[in-house]
């Protein structure tokens, strides 16, 4: 991990890497259609062109921070978790090749998902899946025995990014999620031991805006927005996330652009 | 800060050693969070005005990088620190603070200390908290089987130190018994008790009661003829000794007949010292536990509304429980959030900005830029 990673550096390094992605992308195309007698110059040339892209990556990496993002209700310790702050360009952000370090997992840790209120979009060329506009819980997780999450706020560069942690006494015992931005979940749990999975069944979750009463129950806490303590609330009195205004369906960004996932989705049908 | 630490016990253990003048400078790259706690813990925090910080960690592989940020994720952020001094067999000394940042005692815990004249800040990972309650009951367990005794008194603050140097004296006493061949002590005269008392405040050796616990007292000793016999006349309201009218010499009663001889030898001492906080205020709690040849024996110091010292003989099974309550966190610490809290965020990156007085500008130093606030 780097130490001086800043704004500037992020930039710099990911002004390097769309520019030679993309010319490597159109080089590998011109390859592709010379079949089987390629030029070996562009050959070369794409080769080296993947191996800098290979060490920007690593690069990359390298410099993700990892930032305090929650509070577990049960041990009360911090959630340290590596993140992008900067902005949906950055490659932590690229849902299906997702650029991060190998997070680690606290002993009550279940999942980190989020929601994303939007601004002004980047132009990058990968898929992001930030989630909604405004938090949710998903029930099927939250109502179990011995689960509880945790709701934060993240600036993520001209963005609001609502940070929704799932935690549990026993967490081997329940099912698991995607994190925030991926389709995927790695970790490297607190006895050293790395575990990999896909939550892929969609339709057996579904996501409740409704956080009163979750709230009320307790199983829902919060932390107020800037608290650099991360001091657990309870209760729906004083919560800044309720009501809050903003399309409740699934984003995706694509290229500056953002669309409700089931409408994109729906676009790619049509133009089949 | 202590001055060393040492525990071969704890199994599956990692050491750190971490150049002090980096500890602070890299808590502040890093972005770690440190709350009112880590302020106790007496890091050095002079600017590295070199890049020494920097090359060091540059040094270290990626792992290693990992380990350093979450020890010190945990030193910045703990919910309890605990200073440990462990005395075995009267030779060996463990002196250590034990950071813990969760309540769960089988999430990971750190014993820190220091090492090359405070150069560098040493640590040593425990996988989970709990190791160092049992490695401590190990050292009270002594390898063989201790008495169920039920003896238990409350004694002033103030006279606690005084029961102390009696049992120092009579250990003396004793042990000069057998080296000329004499009786064993049957009294004991008043003004050698103020002499065990002084000699325990001016000689720093832990193998004697007075100067083990000295360091972990709330108030300074009193170690004057009236303070003496003040606490022995508590002693006697226990019936555990008797005074002469004169309050020249005492003889002892048969409970502390018990006590005395059994802290002639004595296997394990251990001082327990822990801070945390709870509803937002500081708590701490003081205790020590002596294994004699037979008892073994807990005292709380941390002293209650009456400002009283609880001594009992308790068992190796309570003596756990103790540990346990002693080694769990009783809640959240605060983070001093005000003036951070009226800081603006920066747009670029969320953190709050910091003011900089000279120019009278917010600053964030994540972007190294100012904002247009």
């Amino acid at each position: 991990m780097a130490l001086n990673y800043n704004f500037d550096t992020r930039k710099a390094l990911l002004e390097e890497y769309y520019p030679l992605l993309e010319q490597e992308r159109v080089l590998d195309y011109e390859l592709s259609t010379q079949g089987d007698n390629p030029d070996p110059e562009t050959e070369g040339k794409v080769l080296d062109m993947r191996d800098r892209l290979e060490e920007l990556r690593e690069q990359y990496r390298k410099m993700t921070p990892v930032m305090p993002l929650s509070r577990c209700p049960f041990s009360l310790r911090l959630l340290y978790h590596s993140f992008d702050p900067y902005g949906l360009d950055g490659l932590w952000w690229n849902y299906e090749a997702s650029i991060r370090p190998a997070d680690r997992a606290p002993s009550r840790f279940l999942a980190l998902t989020g929601a994303m209120k939007l601004g002004e979009l980047e132009k990058v060329p990968h898929i992001v899946k930030p989630g909604p506009d405004v938090p949710y819980v998903i029930p099927e997780l939250l109502e179990q025995k011995g689960v509880k999450a945790v709701l934060s706020q993240i600036q993520v560069g001209a963005h609001t990014g609502y940070v929704i942690t799932y935690y549990a006494e026993n967490p081997e015992e329940h099912f698991t999620l995607d994190t925030w931005g991926t389709d995927h979940r790695a970790y490297v749990d607190h006895k050293d031991t790395f575990h990999y999975d896909e939550f892929m069944d969609d339709d057996e979750i579904s996501q409740d805006f409704d956080l009163e009463p979750w709230l009320s129950q307790e199983k829902l806490l919060w932390i107020t927005p800037g608290d650099l303590g991360f001091n657990l609330e309870t209760g729906a009195a004083g919560c800044p996330y309720l009501n809050l205004e903003g399309s409740r369906k699934n984003q995706i960004v694509l290229d500056g652009e953002a669309l409700p996932e089931i409408d994109q989705q729906a676009m790619y049908m049509e133009e089949d | 800060m202590v001055e060393f630490m040492q525990t071969d016990e704890a199994a599956e253990v990692k050491r750190y050693e971490v150049p002090m003048i980096a500890v602070d400078p890299l808590m502040e790259k890093l972005g770690i969070i440190r709350n009112d706690l880590f302020e106790v813990i007496e890091i050095p925090d002079d600017a590295d005005t070199t890049n020494y910080t920097d090359q060091w960690w540059n040094g270290l592989d990626g792992d290693k990088q990992r380990e350093v940020r979450e020890l010190l994720q945990a030193l910045g952020s703990p919910l309890q620190l605990t200073r440990i001094k462990s005395l075995r067999n009267e030779d060996y000394l463990m002196a250590t603070i034990m950071v813990q940042d969760s309540v769960s005692p089988d999430d990971p815990g750190y014993l820190i200390g220091e090492k090359d004249e405070r150069r560098y800040l040493e640590a040593q990972k425990l996988l989970e908290a709990d190791v160092i309650s049992s490695t401590l009951l190990l050292h009270l367990d002594a390898g063989f089987e201790a008495a169920e005794v039920e003896l238990q008194f409350t004694i002033p603050e103030e006279s606690f130190p005084v029961f102390l140097a009696l049992l120092d004296l009579y250990r003396r006493s004793y042990m000069i018994s057998v080296l000329e061949h004499s009786e064993k002590p049957t009294s004991l005269k008043v003004e050698d008790v103020l002499n065990a008392l002084n000699d325990g405040i001016e000689t720093p050796d832990l193998r004697w009661n007075v100067p083990f616990v000295r360091p972990i007292l709330a108030a300074p000793i009193k170690a004057d003829l009236e303070t003496v016999r003040n606490g022995l006349y508590y002693l006697a309201t226990l019936d555990l000794i008797e005074v002469t009218d004169d309050y020249s010499e005492i003889t002892l009663n048969e409970p502390m007949e018990l006590i005395v001889e059994e802290f002639v030898t004595k296997y394990t001492s251990v001082a327990l010292q822990s801070l945390s906080f709870l509803n937002g205020q500081p708590v701490s709690s003081t205790s020590a536990f002596i294994r004699t040849t037979n008892v073994i024996w807990f005292m709380d110091i941390t002293g209650g509304d009456d400002d009283s010292v609880l001594f009992a003989a308790t068992t190796l099974e309570k003596a756990g429980e103790l540990l346990a309550e002693i080694f769990t966190p009783t809640g959240m610490v605060p983070v001093e959030t005000s003036v951070e809290s009226e800081a603006p965020m920066c747009p670029k990156c969320g953190k709050p900005a910091t003011w900089v007085e000279a120019y009278k500008r917010w600053y964030c130093y994540s972007c190294q830029e100012y904002l247009d606030v």
